[in-house]
């Protein structure tokens, strides 16, 4: 994987082009950090045991959160994946898999309109 | 009632995944992409998640779902087993040159 490393030298080439490049490339390159299946570079898999469904309140919070929002119909599972893909590389491999969930929650409903991007950054 | 979807591709038909766009949200993984499967059966209807993701959840464009099988090999360049997904008839072409 040359992700983050690509990731880099766009953002170097914006800055030097005033933003057109790097504009330009995120709408044509495969920016979509998540589609990795098959790939090699991750390491070994390690099966262990492991029955804990939750590993801190907080993700049993953020997974009931969004069963809550996706039967309202507030965003479908769709939309959902669809925002996770959105994370930038370094935000995608440096989070956990529930940190994924609450981007994806956060994002999702400041882009509805729901929640306001001030109110998300409060602790 | 017949679902028109059960009678596009039978069990057995060969297809090709599709090259899809890999900025725009689909279902088809980039493993399987421009491989041949075989169709293992018809799964039913499901929004197309492309439409769901482009609509911002406004409309729901029911497509046909099939499970493929893939040979592993094929896909990783060894192993001696299978993999099948539930692919979406959008994402997929008959292979009519196997």
């Amino acid at each position: 994987m040359d992700g983050a490393g690509r990731g880099g030298r766009l953002e170097s080439a914006g800055l030097e082009t005033g933003g057109d490049l790097l504009r330009d490339a995120r709408e044509h390159a495969s920016v979509r950090p998540h589609d990795v299946g098959g790939l090699a570079g991750f390491g070994p898999v390690s099966p262990h045991e492991d029955d804990e469904a939750f590993h801190a309140d907080w993700e049993a919070r953020v997974f009931a959160l969004n069963e809550v929002l996706r039967r309202r119909g507030t965003y479908s599972t769709d939309e959902f994946r669809d925002a996770i893909e959105q994370m930038s590389e370094e935000d995608y491999f440096g989070s956990s898999y529930y940190e994924r969930w609450l981007h994806a929650i956060t994002t999702l409903l400041i882009d509805k309109g729901i929640l306001t991007a001030e109110a998300a950054r409060c602790e | 009632m017949s679902d028109p979807g059960s009678q596009l591709l039978a069990p057995g038909a060969l297809v090709r995944c599709r090259p899809q766009d890999p900025n725009r949200h689909h279902r088809a993984p980039r493993y399987v992409q421009g491989h041949v499967g075989e169709v293992v059966e018809y799964r039913g209807s499901q929004p197309l998640p492309d439409e769901v993701v482009a609509s911002r959840g406004a409309t729901r464009l029911m497509v046909p779902v099939y499970g493929v099988r893939f040979v592993a090999a094929e896909l990783w360049g060894g192993g001696d087993h299978s993999v099948t997904l539930d692919l979406w008839s959008s994402y997929l072409e008959p292979e009519t040159n196997p």
